[in-house]
C-alpha cells in the first residue's frame, strides 16, 4: 500500500507541474526504453483488444476524454461535454488548433470519421467495435461541435471514448494511404509521434513538440516487445530497458529487482481479479450454504500475502477497488473453518466429497493458488481436484457450455473500471459467462442501473447488487492483483497507470 | 642366420622381434632377414603373428597399441625400433613400401588415382606437381594399367579390385623402394587376377631389385613367389630355409601338418569320385595321419534327380528414369540349367560376378527368379503353395562364407542350432530338442558342452562346425555351401571337408557347392560347372572338367591356380584382361551361348 | 541431376502439404481466434464473434479454408495475420533471416569446435583425453537450453556487463544464443564425429595413407575427414532441420524476432495464417538444406558423384 500512496503522491505532484508546464520553454531531452509484453500487430484503435497495444498507443492517440492514473476523467479532445435527451445524446465541444502528426487538422469531421469508420465497414473487422455499439451516429454541427447520439444510454460510454477504438484518427491521412500503411505508420494527434516499427521487435516514437498539452519532457520512446518474463528482467537489470510493462514481471523476481540499487518496483492495484466461481446449478454447489461454507473455508488473505507475495488486496466482489461500484464497507465472508464445517454438515455433505476446480492451465500464478484453495478445503472435508485447461478451451466450451466443475476460474480485468462491465455479462440470464443462474431479481437490478445518468444513483445500485451476489454467494472471490512494473531509479516522474495506459509527458530520464 | 643365405650384408634383418598387445605376446623371438632383391615368404595361419612382423617393420604396430618388448629391426644401419616416428615417415614410403591385403579398401575413395600417387612423389621426391603426375602415369603404365594418362583423373570406385591392387603397386614402388612389404597381397582376388598380379610383381621386383617380404597363407603362392621361406606358428618361427628345402623336405612337425593339408590341383587325377582321405594332425608334437580314406561314392544317379534347374534367369534393375523406366540392367544369371542328384556334389566355380552366389540364393528362395524354374523332388517351385515352399526352407539349407555374420551374436549356439527345429516344429519339448542339439553338436566334434556358449567364444572353424550343425537341425536333403570354406585356414578347411563328406556319405545328403577354390572343389565334388559372367561355360564330372577342359575359361581358370610346388613349371603366360562389368544397357543383353554335349555328361558352351 | 531435382520438388509439394493439413487442422481444433481477439472479454456476444469470423475468413469450412491457403503459397501469398492484419509475407520475410543467421551462426560454431574436438577424443581413444572430452559432453547434453542461456546471461549480461541479454543487434547480440546452441549442438557432435572418426580410422586407407609416410595431421585432416564427411553432413543436415524446431526455445530466451519467435506468438493467438506460413517456411527450408546434402554429397564423394 505505501507503493501506491507513493504512486498518487507522485501523480498528485505531476498533475502540479503540468500546470507549469505551459509557461515553461518545452525542454526535450532523453530517451526512454521499455518493455513491453506483446506486439499488437497493429497500430490501429479499431484493431485489437491488446493492453500492449494501448500501453504504446495513448502515447500516440488521444480521445475525446482523457483518464489518467488517477481514474478521475477529464477533458481530452473535448473541451467540454453535455449529456442531452436522458442520456441518449451527448454533445462535445472539441479543443480548436489541434493538429494531427501530418498536420492535418483535428476538427468535427475528423470525430464523425473516427466514429463512422468504427462503427462501418472498417471497425467490423476488429472486436472494438462491440466497445461502441450504443453509439447510433455522430452529427457535426459545426467544426468544433459534435453531437454523438445513442441507441441507448451507456453509463460507460464517457469513460471508454478515453482509450481504445474511440481514439481519434485522421481522415485524410487513412483515406490516402490506406488502412495498411496506417495499421503500421499510426497517426494521431498524441505527445509522441510515431517513427518506426519492427515487428516483434519493437516501435520507435519521438517527441511531438507542438502537443497540445505541452510538449513531453523526453525526447524518444523506444518500446521492445519482450515475451519472456526472465529476459524482461535481465533487460531491465542491464540497464537496456527502462521501464518494463505489466503484466510480465513474475511475483518470484520482485526479490531481484528490489535488490538491485539501480531499479525498484512500482505497483499499483490493476484491474484485473480472480475468483472461484460456483456451478450453481447442479451438485453440492448448487447449495447457498456449502457455497458459502467453501468461501470460509479459504483463507484469502495468507494467499494474498504468501502467494502474490503481498501484490494483491482480497475482494469481497468481483472488481478492483478503484472500480465503479466498488463498496469498501462490503467486507468479505471471513475465514472461518469451524463455521464451515458446521454449515457443510448443515447442508447435510459427506465428508470427503469430491469437488473440481477448473483453471488456467497456463496461469502459474492460479495454479499454486488452486493447489492452496484445496488443501483449505480438505481441511474441511472437501477433496478437491484441480483441472487445468488451455485458456481457449476453458473460455470457449468449457465455461459458456456450463461444462464446468463445480468452482471455475474467472479472471477479468475491463481498462473501464466499471462493475457493470463485468457484472452484467457474469450474473444476466443468458450471458455467455453465466451458464448456471437465472435470477430475476438480479436481472431486474442488472437492467435498471444501465440506463442511468445519475452516476451517484448508479453507484448505489452497483453496490448493491454486489451485496446481493456476496450474500448469495455465487462465487469464491478471491483478488485483485497488483500491476507490477519493474523502473530505472534514472526515471523521474513515472506514474505507473493501473490499466497500463502509460501516457509518458511528464516523465524525465536522468 | 641361415647358411644357406647370401653372406653379404642384409637389406632389413629382423632380430629377436618380440611383440606386445596388452599382455599378450602375439610375436615372440622372431629372427629372418631379407637380401636385395630376393623374396622372404612369411607363412602362416590366422593368429601366427605374420601380420604384426610386417606392420612392425613399419612401426605402424605402434599405431594400434603394440609395444616392442624385445629385439631390433636393422635396415640400412639403423635400428628401425629406436626411430621416432618422424624419422619413419622419412623412411615409409620411401624407403620401405607396403601393400595390403584389401585391394577394395586400400585406396582412399575419395581421392583419384592420380592424387594418391603423386602424394607419396611430392611428399618424398623433389617434384612438382605436373612431374609427379607424369611419373604416376608412369607407373601405372609399369603395371602395365591400360590407358594410364585417363586413369589418374579418375576414382578408385570406378576401377576392379585387380586394377586397384596394381594401382596399389604402382604408388608403393612409386619411390623405388629397397624393400617392399607385401601382405596378403592377392588373397582377396580372384584366381586368374591373382595370377597377373604376381607376375607383374615378380618381374618388377626383378627390374628394380627390391627386396620383398611376402606375407601369406597360401602355400601355392608362396611356393610362385620365395626365395625363402619363414613359417611362423602361434607367434613363433618354427622353420626356415630355402623354398625347395621347404616344400621337399620340412622339418618341423608343423610344416609338414601345413603342407600336407594343402589342397594341390591335379591330386585328384585319374580319380573317378571324391576320396575322403585322412587328416594330418599335430599329436604330442609329432604329425599324425587320422581318419580313413574311403571312396565317396554317394551319388545316386539311378534316382531322380533332387534338384532341377532349368533356364533359370535372374536379373537386377541397376539404373532407372525418373518414371521408372529401366535403363541398365545386371544380368547376374542367364538361362542355366543343372540338376543334383541325391547324395552328390555339384560344385559351381566361377570368379566374381559369374552368379554363383545369385543361383544358390534363388535356390533358397532368399531371391526371385526372373524366369525359369527350380523344381526339387519333381516339383516346381512355380506350382507350390506358400506353405510348400515354406517346408522347401526346411529341405534346403543354407552355410555362408562368414559363419561369424550368420550367427546371432546375443543367442547362445544351443538356441541358434535349435532355431530351425523350433521353426519346422520338427520336435515338441525342451528335452528333446536339447538331445538332438547335443547331438548335432557332437556330430560336428564340438560336444554338447559348448550349447550355452555364444559365438564369439569359438574360432572361426568352430563356428562353422556350428552353422553346419545348425544346417542339419532341419534333416535337410540339400546342403548349399557358399564359400563356406573361403575364410578358414587350410588345416581347419581340410578338417570341414571330411566333415562334409562324411555327413554325406551318413546321410545320403547332397551339396551345392559354391566355390572359387579350384583345388578344394577338385577334392570335394563328384559333378562341376564352370560359371562365366552368369552363364555355364561347362559342365561335367569333376574328371572331364579337371582332367579334360574343353571351354577356354576353364583352362585359364585352372591354369592359374598357382601350384604348392616351387619345383613346378611356372606360367609365365601372362593372362591379359579383366573381367568384364556384367551391367548392360537394356536392350544391349548379353548373347545367350548355346551348348553341347561332346562326351556323356560333358557340356561346353559354344562361343558365340 | 534434373530428374533428381524434380523428384526432390515433388518430395517437397508432398512434405509441405501433409504438414500444414497436419498443423492447420489440428490448431483449428484447439481454439477460436475471434475469442482469442477479444481476451475472452466479457462485451462480446455471438454477433461479434460471427462478424470477425467471417472477417477472418474462418466462417468457411476448413478444406475451402486450406486450398485458400494452398493456392496463397503459389503466390507467395500466405494472407494476412489475424493478429493486426500485417501481411504474413512481410512477418516471415522479417523472421527468415533472423533464424537462419542464428542457425547457421550456431551450427559453425559447433562444427569449427566439434570436429578437432571429435578428431582428438578419436586418436586418443581410451586415454585421458578422450575421457574428458566425452565428459564435457556429457555435461553439455544435460543442459537444459534454457537454463544454459539463463547462466549465460546472468554471467555476461548481468554480472559483468559485456553482452545485451536479449534482442537481435550486431555481432554481439549472436554471441549469446549462439554459443547457447553451439554448446548443446557441440556436445552431441563431438561424439558423432569421434564415432565417425574412430570407423574411418579402421579403415585400410588410413593404413596405407600412414605407410605412405603421410604426417598424422594429413592422414587424420586430408585422409580420414574427407571419408568422415558423408555421415557428418547426413547429420548435420538433420540437425539442422531439429536446429530450427529447436530454435523456438532459444528465440524467446534471447527475444530473438525469428520464426520461432513469430510461430510462438501465433500459436498463442490461433493465428493460422502466420502458423501455417511459418511450418510451410520451414518444411521448405530443411528440404532445402536436405537438397544441399544431397548435392554435398557428390561433391564430395565421388562414387555418389558419378553414379
Amino acid at each position: 500500500m505505501t507503493i501506491m500512496k507513493r504512486g498518487l503522491l507522485s501523480a498528485a505532484v505531476a498533475l502540479a507541474m503540468a500546470g507549469t508546464a505551459f509557461s515553461g520553454p518545452a525542454l526535450a531531452a532523453g530517451k526512454l526504453t521499455l518493455s513491453s509484453s506483446q506486439d499488437p500487430g497493429s497500430w490501429d484503435p479499431v484493431d485489437t483488444f491488446l493492453v500492449a497495444w494501448a500501453a504504446v498507443s495513448t502515447n500516440i492517440f488521444d480521445g475525446l476524454t482523457y483518464r489518467g492514473p488517477d481514474m478521475e476523467l477529464v477533458p481530452g479532445l473535448a473541451e467540454s461535454w453535455e449529456e442531452l435527451d436522458e442520456g441518449k445524446r451527448i454533445r462535445f465541444t472539441l479543443r480548436q488548433n489541434v493538429a494531427f502528426h501530418n498536420g492535418e487538422p483535428f476538427n468535427a469531421e475528423a470525430v464523425k470519421y473516427t466514429f463512422d469508420r468504427l462503427l462501418g465497414e472498417e471497425g467490423a473487422k476488429g472486436p472494438q467495435r462491440s466497445n461502441y455499439i450504443a453509439i447510433e451516429s455522430v452529427e457535426v454541427i459545426d467544426e468544433y461541435t459534435v453531437d454523438m447520439k445513442l441507441t441507448t444510454p451507456d453509463p460507460v460510454l464517457l469513460t471508454k471514448l478515453a482509450g481504445y477504438g474511440a481514439m481519434i484518427v485522421p481522415p485524410k491521412y487513412i483515406e490516402e494511404k490506406g488502412e495498411d500503411f496506417f495499421n503500421l505508420n499510426p497517426v494521431g494527434t498524441g505527445a509522441f509521434k510515431f517513427v518506426s516499427y519492427e515487428p516483434k521487435v519493437g516501435i520507435k516514437l519521438e517527441a511531438n513538440a507542438d502537443y497540445w498539452g505541452g510538449a513531453p519532457k523526453l525526447s524518444e520512446l523506444e518500446y521492445r516487445f519482450i515475451t519472456e518474463p526472465a529476459t524482461a528482467v535481465a533487460e531491465l537489470q542491464a540497464g537496456r530497458v527502462d521501464i518494463v510493462i505489466p503484466p510480465i514481471i513474475p511475483i518470484g523476481m520482485i526479490p531481484v529487482i528490489e535488490a538491485d540499487d539501480n531499479l525498484e518496483i512500482v505497483s499499483v492495484p490493476g484491474p484485473t481479479v480472480d475468483a472461484l466461481r460456483f456451478n450453481t446449478r447442479d451438485g453440492i454447489t448448487a447449495d447457498p450454504r456449502v457455497r458459502k461454507a467453501i468461501i470460509m473455508a479459504v483463507d484469502r488473505k495468507t494467499i494474498v500475502e504468501s502467494i502474490l507475495a503481498g501484490q494483491g488486496a482480497e475482494i469481497a466482489t468481483f472488481q478492483s477497488a478503484l472500480s465503479f461500484g466498488h463498496d469498501p464497507e462490503l467486507a468479505p465472508l471471513p475465514y472461518d473453518p469451524e463455521a464451515a464445517k458446521a454449515l457443510l454438515a448443515e447442508a447435510g455433505v459427506a465428508a470427503g466429497s469430491p469437488l473440481q476446480i477448473d483453471i488456467r492451465g497456463n496461469d502459474a500464478t492460479m495454479n499454486e493458488v488452486a493447489q492452496v484453495v484445496a488443501s483449505f478445503l480438505q481441511m474441511v472435508g472437501l477433496n478437491a481436484t484441480i483441472q487445468p485447461y488451455e485458456t481457449n478451451v476453458l473460455l470457449n466450451d468449457i465455461i459458456p457450455q456450463g461444462k464446468t466443475g463445480a468452482m471455475f476460474q474467472q479472471k477479468w480485468g475491463g481498462w473501464t473500471f466499471d462493475y457493470d462491465n463485468t457484472a452484467y455479462s457474469m450474473y444476466h440470464s443468458g450471458e455467455k459467462w453465466n451458464p448456471y443462474e437465472t435470477d430475476e431479481t438480479l436481472d431486474e437490478m442488472l437492467e435498471s442501473q444501465r440506463p442511468l445518468t445519475d452516476r451517484a444513483e448508479r453507484e448505489r445500485i452497483l453496490k448493491e447488487i454486489g451485496a446481493y451476489i456476496a450474500d448469495r454467494a455465487l462465487e469464491l472471490p478471491l483478488y485483485n492483483s497488483n500491476a507490477i512494473y519493474g523502473v530505472s531509479k534514472r526515471v523521474q516522474n513515472f506514474v505507473a497507470a493501473p490499466d497500463n495506459r502509460l501516457k509518458l509527458t511528464d516523465v524525465t530520464v536522468e | 642366420m641361415s647358411a644357406t643365405m647370401d653372406n653379404q650384408t642384409p637389406l632389413l634383418s629382423v632380430e629377436g622381434l618380440s611383440v606386445d598387445f596388452g599382455v599378450s605376446r602375439v610375436v615372440e623371438d622372431l629372427s629372418f632377414s631379407v637380401q636385395p632383391g630376393r623374396t622372404v615368404a612369411i607363412v602362416g595361419e590366422s593368429g601366427s603373428g605374420k601380420s604384426v612382423t610386417s606392420l612392425s617393420i613399419m612401426r605402424l604396430a605402434d599405431m594400434m597399441g603394440a609395444t616392442f618388448a624385445a629385439g631390433r629391426i636393422m635396415f640400412a644401419g639403423q635400428d628401425l625400433l629406436q626411430a621416432s616416428q618422424k624419422q619413419m615417415r622419412k623412411i615409409r614410403g620411401k624407403e620401405i613400401a607396403m601393400i595390403f591385403q584389401e585391394p577394395m579398401t586400400s585406396l582412399n575413395p575419395v581421392f583419384t588415382i592420380g592424387d594418391q600417387i603423386c602424394e607419396v612423389l611430392l611428399l618424398h621426391e623433389d617434384m612438382n606437381k605436373a612431374e609427379a603426375l607424369a611419373e604416376a602415369t608412369r607407373l601405372l603404365d609399369l603395371v602395365r594399367l591400360p590407358d594410364s594418362a585417363e586413369l589418374v583423373s579418375r576414382y578408385p570406385h570406378q576401377l576392379s579390385g585387380g586394377m586397384r591392387q596394381r594401382v596399389m603397386i604402382a604408388m608403393a614402388l612409386a619411390c623405388r623402394p629397397k624393400l617392399l612389404i607385401a601382405d596378403e597381397p592377392t588373397t582377396a582376388l580372384d584366381v586368374t587376377i591373382q595370377a597377373q598380379i604376381l607376375t607383374i610383381m615378380r618381374e618388377l621386383q626383378k627390374d628394380l631389385g627390391m627386396g620383398m617380404v611376402f606375407i601369406t597363407h597360401d602355400m601355392g603362392v608362396v611356393a610362385e613367389m620365395a626365395d625363402d621361406v619363414v613359417v611362423m606358428w602361434k607367434g613363433k618361427k618354427v622353420e626356415q630355409g630355402p623354398v625347395e628345402q621347404i616344400f621337399a623336405s620340412p622339418q618341423h612337425p608343423y610344416t609338414r601338418t601345413l603342407l600336407a593339408a594343402v589342397p594341390r590341383l591335379g591330386s585328384m587325377t585319374g580319380e573317378a569320385f571324391p576320396k575322403r582321405m585322412p587328416l594330418t594332425v599335430l599329436e604330442d608334437g609329432q604329425p599324425k595321419l587320422v581318419g580313413e580314406e574311403r571312396v565317396q561314392d554317394t551319388a545316386r544317379y539311378g534316382d531322380k534327380p533332387l534338384l532341377s534347374v532349368k533356364d533359370l534367369s535372374i536379373r537386377f534393375d541397376i539404373r532407372k528414369t525418373i518414371f521408372g523406366k529401366v535403363t541398365h540392367r545386371l544380368s547376374a544369371v542367364s538361362k542355366v540349367a543343372f540338376d543334383i542328384y541325391p547324395g552328390e556334389t555339384l560344385a559351381l566355380v566361377g570368379e566374381s560376378g559369374s552368379g554363383k552366389s545369385t543361383i544358390g540364393r534363388t535356390i533358397q528362395q532368399l531371391q526371385s527368379a526372373h524366369s525359369g524354374d527350380i523344381s526339387f523332388n519333381g516339383r516346381g517351385y512355380s506350382e507350390m503353395s506358400a506353405a510348400d515352399r515354406f517346408r522347401m526352407r526346411q529341405e534346403i539349407q543354407y552355410i555362408f562364407q562368414d559363419p561369424f555374420a550368420s550367427l546371432d551374436p546375443r543367442k547362445t549356439v544351443g538356441f541358434s542350432i535349435a532355431e530351425p527345429i523350433n521353426t519346422h516344429g520338427l520336435l515338441s519339448g525342451g528335452q528333446a530338442i536339447r538331445r538332438r542339439v547335443d547331438e548335432l553338436l557332437e556330430r560336428v566334434g564340438l560336444g554338447s558342452q559348448y550349447a550355452d556358449r555364444y559365438p564369439h567364444e569359438f574360432s572361426g572353424g568352430q563356428r562353422q562346425r556350428i552353422c553346419i550343425a545348425r544346417a542339419l537341425a532341419s534333416d535337410p536333403k540339400l546342403i548349399i555351401a557358399d564359400e563356406a570354406l573361403s575364410a578358414l585356414d587350410v588345416s581347419i578347411q581340410a578338417q570341414i571337408i571330411n566333415l562334409f563328406m562324411d555327413l554325406q556319405a551318413e546321410r545320403g545328403l547332397a551339396y551345392l557347392f559354391i566355390s572359387h577354390d579350384m583345388a578344394v572343389v577338385e577334392k570335394m565334388s563328384h559333378r562341376v560347372a564352370v560359371l562365366y559372367l552368369g552363364q555355364i561355360m561347362e559342365m561335367g564330372s569333376r574328371r572331364q572338367v579337371f582332367e579334360t577342359p574343353e571351354h577356354d575359361y576353364t583352362r585359364r581358370l585352372l591354369a592359374s591356380v598357382p601350384v604348392a610346388d616351387p619345383a613346378a613349371q611356372r606360367n609365365t603366360v601372362l593372362i591379359e584382361g579383366d573381367i568384364p562389368n556384367p551391367v548392360h544397357r537394356v536392350g544391349e543383353e548379353p548373347a545367350i551361348l548355346g551348348r553341347e554335349e561332346i562326351n556323356p555328361g560333358h557340356f561346353v558352351a559354344k562361343s558365340a | 541431376m534434373a530428374g533428381f531435382l524434380v523428384k526432390r520438388l515433388l518430395q517437397a509439394i508432398f512434405v509441405v502439404i501433409a504438414i500444414t493439413l497436419l498443423v492447420s487442422f489440428a490448431i483449428r481444433l484447439t481454439g477460436d481466434p475471434a475469442v482469442t481477439m477479444f481476451q475472452g472479454g466479457g462485451s462480446m456476444t455471438e454477433d461479434d464473434l460471427a462478424r470477425i469470423r467471417a472477417a477472418l475468413g474462418t466462417d468457411k469450412p476448413f478444406f475451402v479454408q486450406y486450398f485458400d491457403f494452398l493456392k496463397g503459397i503459389l503466390t507467395l501469398d500466405f494472407g494476412r495475420s489475424f493478429v493486426g492484419g500485417t501481411q504474413v509475407s512481410t512477418l516471415i520475410g522479417n523472421a527468415i533471416p533472423a533464424t537462419l543467421m542464428l542457425a547457421f551462426v550456431s551450427m559453425a560454431i559447433s562444427i569449427v569446435l566439434s570436429i578437432p574436438l571429435g578428431i582428438m577424443a578419436a586418436t586418443s581413444r581410451g586415454k585421458g583425453l578422450d575421457q574428458a572430452i566425452r565428459i564435457f559432453s556429457l555435461i553439455g547434453l544435460s543442459f537444459p537450453n534454457f537454463w544454459l542461456a539463463t547462466m549465460l546471461v546472468l554471467l555476461f549480461s548481468i554480472t559483468l556487463g559485456l553482452l545485451p541479454p536479449s534482442g537481435m543487434g550486431g555481432i554481439e547480440s549472436y554471441i549469446m544464443p549462439g554459443a547457447t546452441m553451439a554448446i548443446i549442438l557441440t556436445a552431441t557432435n563431438v561424439r558423432l564425429v569421434r564415432t565417425t572418426m574412430l570407423d574411418t580410422l579402421q579403415s585400410q586407407y588410413v593404413m596405407v595413407a600412414r605407410a605412405k609416410g603421410l604426417s598424422e595431421t594429413k592422414v587424420l585432416y586430408k585422409h580420414a575427414l574427407r571419408n568422415c564427411a558423408i555421415p557428418l553432413i547426413t547429420y548435420f543436415g538433420l540437425q539442422f532441420g531439429g536446429l530450427l524446431g529447436g530454435i523456438v526455445v532459444i528465440e524467446r530466451v534471447f527475444n530473438w524476432p525469428g520464426l520461432g519467435t513469430l510461430a510462438f506468438d501465433a500459436v498463442g493467438a490461433r493465428d493460422y495464417p502466420v502458423l501455417q506460413a511459418v511450418i510451410t517456411v520451414l518444411s521448405l527450408l530443411i528440404v532445402g538444406i536436405n537438397l544441399l546434402v544431397d548435392i554435398a554429397y557428390g561433391l564430395i564423394d565421388p562414387r555418389i558423384r558419378t553414379e
